[in-house]
Order: structure tokens, then sequence, then C-alpha cells
């Protein structure tokens, strides 16, 4: 029977065999699987999506139990792949679904999506006071339009590009000062030569009322 | 308190030091004994840290977008942005490498049996969670053959999510819903998970008006619904139960 002329379901019970062989180190045939994340991403077929959440979900929770960062993020497996899978049918509905030639490469960009996931969850708690906070709710609206507002305000005080790109380290990428020397060696040397400039650049920051007033301070 | 207690307030620049962690332990005496440098140097503490709150990671783009761009899924001019945000990004550049390397990673393949079942995930504080709203009976729909259940509304910020349940000629029980919102195009294409009973039973997919349907809910369990949107907004609809309509019988 061509692929075309199967159900569902049959593409379905066909997957999950090949899936099964696949698990078991077995040559297996991927034309079942493609046919049916075809049929959920680029038709968008409901019945369809439903089988691959029910065949590749387990999959995806097993990729974000053995992410190296998972352990820091102290959630369950299983919220990082359900948002995963979504993002992943989501990016590829539609067309997008054309940019994949195989189930090899359709699998890897489901697990770069679960890998998403959990790097996107440890940005938001490295963002996070956790004197003030440990509810990552506190900062899921974050306002990235005030940041532009605030980062603009520090380009007008600091019109030297190297100060700025200081600034940026510490307060945008959080860099330690062994990281700074380390990338921009060429203007700070040493720790103490970039904490000797944090302090100026501090100083003309903490004196301005506009920015206080953006910091809600 | 408005002055030091000491002769000598700490100077900005010993401030500073203690902001960075260099401990001295004539100046922490003095802040120990001093209300108003306490204060000074707790207004700066609070400055440094509303300015990492604020700007941390501001401009990057999301990790899906690098793992899109890994891929080469990205549209060129958004790929040539972030090649240009990686050059002076290296946050970006450790999660771009580290998307790499797990990707690459086939040295742990999944066990042969035992992959896990899933569970109905509870992302505390991810998902806006849309409150259930009793619906008079008046606007059940009348005189005809079902809805055999009330419809019952829900909301959130400024979404507004209306289900309903039919029978159908089949006899099965189709749910039927629709989102309401002043930005519809952004739920066009969401997907929604329905959980009953702790497992996914089915994955809907909302149509270009908002509106989604599901043939052969049971009614008989209390169902959560989480919608994703393309934008990445979650909403979560918890505990539904359609209440029996008292007309429905007489019908």
């Amino acid at each position: 029977m061509s692929l075309a002329g199967m159900t569902v379901n049959e593409l379905c019970d066909k997957c999950k065999e090949s899936t099964q062989q696949f698990l078991n180190r077995l040559p297996h045939d991927d034309q079942y699987c493609f046919e049916l994340l075809r049929r959920a991403l680029a038709e968008q077929q409901q019945d369809a999506l439903y089988n691959v959440y029910e065949i590749y979900l387990p999959l995806a929770i097993y990729w974000a139990e053995t992410h190296p960062r998972f352990l820091q993020t102290r959630y369950p497996a299983d919220e990082f792949a359900t948002i995963g899978m979504s993002n992943f049918c989501l990016a590829l509905g539609g067309e997008k679904f054309q940019h994949f030639d195989g189930l090899p490469s359709i699998m890897k960009f489901l697990k770069a999506c679960v890998s998403s996931e959990i790097a996107l969850h440890l940005r938001k708690i490295s963002r996070i006071d956790p004197i003030l906070s440990e509810d990552i709710a506190d900062f899921q609206n974050q306002d990235d339009s005030i940041s532009e507002r605030i980062w603009q305000r520090i380009s007008e005080l600091l019109p030297d590009s190297v100060d700025r790109i200081l600034v940026d380290c510490v307060f945008r990428q959080d860099l330690k000062p062994a990281e700074i020397t380390s990338l921009y060696g060429q203007y700070w040397s040493s720790a103490r030569e970039v904490s000797v400039a944090l302090q100026r650049l501090r100083r003309t920051l903490r004196r301005d009322p506009m920015l206080t007033e953006l910091l809600r301070l | 308190m408005d002055e030091c207690r000491y002769p000598l307030a700490l100077t900005d620049d010993q401030l500073e030091l203690l902001l960075e962690g260099e401990v001295d332990a004539a100046m922490q005496e003095h802040l120990s004994q001093c209300p108003f440098c306490s204060a000074r140097l707790a207004q700066m503490q609070n400055f440094e840290q509303a300015l990492k709150v604020n700007l941390h990671r501001w401009n990057c783009p999301t990790p899906q977008e690098l793992s899109e761009y890994h891929i080469g899924l990205l549209l060129p001019e958004r790929a040539v942005i972030l090649t240009k945000h990686l050059e002076s990004c290296r946050r970006c550049r450790d999660e771009l490498a580290e998307v790499e390397r797990f990707l690459e990673d086939d040295s742990r393949l999944p066990p042969p049996r035992g992959l896990k079942k899933p569970q109905q995930p509870r992302m505390r504080g991810y998902e806006l969670i849309a409150r259930l709203l009793p619906m008079p009976p008046s606007l059940a729909l009348r005189g005809r053959r079902g809805p055999t259940r009330n419809p019952l509304q829900a909301e959130v910020d400024d979404i507004t999510i209306f289900l309903s349940l039919d029978e159908t000629t089949r006899g099965t029980t189709l749910l039927k819903g629709q989102i309401a919102s002043p930005d519809i195009d952004q739920w066009s294409g969401a997907l929604i998970e329905l959980w009953q009973q702790g497992s996914l039973q089915a994955m809907l997919i909302v149509n270009e008006n908002g509106m989604f349907r599901h043939e052969g809910f049971q009614p008989g369990y209390p169902a959560d619904l989480r919608i994703n949107a393309a934008t990445g907004k979650l909403v979560a609809i918890k505990d539904v139960r359609f209440p029996e309509s008292p007309s429905s019988e007489d019908e």
C-alpha cells in the first residue's frame, strides 16, 4: 500500500513499530514516521498530531532528562519536553516542514527544541534575584522595551564605546572580571582594572535621575 | 538616621569595594554600627541589582532561535543579525556551543524499553491560568438537540475562551471551543493539549477564526486544556467540568 493511501492509524502502528526497532538498535524504516509527521505538521491533521505526541513525547522527556544542565533546573523533565514538543510542532507547521528531508534531521530539531526550553528556563532563573523572589512568574512578563530604554539612557550617559562594552559584559551578560579580561584584554588587562573602571561607571550611572526612574528605584 | 555615627562616613569608594565583596574588618564593623552607611550600601546594592535584572540578556535571541540558526531554519536576514549578535555575546556563543554538543552527542541512545509515560506538566509560573466563569443558564442554547451540557467560559487578561459540548449523531461527544481576543491572529494555529486523568487525550489545532473542536471527548472526567500559541504564550484552563444542563433531559 502506498503511503498516501494509508490511514493515520495505519501509519501510527507502523511508526510505533519502527520506533521500537530504532530503540532496539535494529534496522528500521523511517518512511512511516516521516509521513505521520508530515500529516501532523505540514497538513495540520489533529489525529496525526496526537499520535506524534504519543510516540515522540516520551523520547523528548528522555532528552530533557539527559540534557547536561537539566539538574540545574529543578523542574520535572515532562515540563520541558511538552513545551519543547509544542515549539517543535509550531515551528514546523506548514511550509517549514519542507526544510527537512528525513526523519533524522526532524528528530535532531525536536532534540534542539527540548534543549532550548531548558536553556530558556535557566536564563529566566538566572535573571531572578534570589533574595527577592524564587518565583519564575515574577519575571515571566519582563518588558524588553523598558530594558531597551534603559540601555538607550546608558548609551547617552556613556558615549565611550569601551565603557559600554564593560557595562554590557557586567549587567547584560553577567560576566565575571576574569572572563572580561580574557575577552577584552586590550582594554582591561586585569580584574583590578575591570573593578576600577566599573566603579567609575557605576558612579556615573547612579547619579542620573532618569536612569533611577527607569529602574523604578 | 541622616548622618554617620562615626567621625568619618564610609566613602563611596569604600562602599564600592564592599559592593564587590571585598571584605575589610574595619569597614564591616563600621557598617554593623552605622545605619546611615548601611542604608547607603543597600541603596547601591539595589541599583546594581535593578540594572542586572533589567538588562540581563535583554536583547539576546531566544534559545529556540539559536537552535533554528544552528539548523539553518532562520530567514537569511535574521541569520545575519544573529551572526552579528554572536560576535559580541559570550553567553549566546556558549548556548550555541551547548546545543551543538547536545545534538551531536548520540552516545546516550534511549533505552530500548522503559521510556517514561508522559505526566501532565504543571509548569508553575509559565502559564497564564484562565479563570472559569459560571455561565447563566439563559446562555445555554435552547430549542434544539444539544448541547447536552451548559457552555463554559474562561478568561485571562484580554483572552476569553468559550467551551461547549454537543452530542453527535454517532453518539460521541464533541468538544467545541473558541478563543476571543483582540489579537486573534496570535492564536491562529495554536496547539491545545487536552489532558484528562493525567494523560494526554487529544491534540487540537486552533483555526484562523480562533475555533477548535475534538470529537470523542469524555465528559465524565474533569479536563485541563493547555493552549500554546506560536508567540510562546501559554494559557491553561484547569479542571473543566461541564455541568449537566437542567433542561437537556426534558428535550
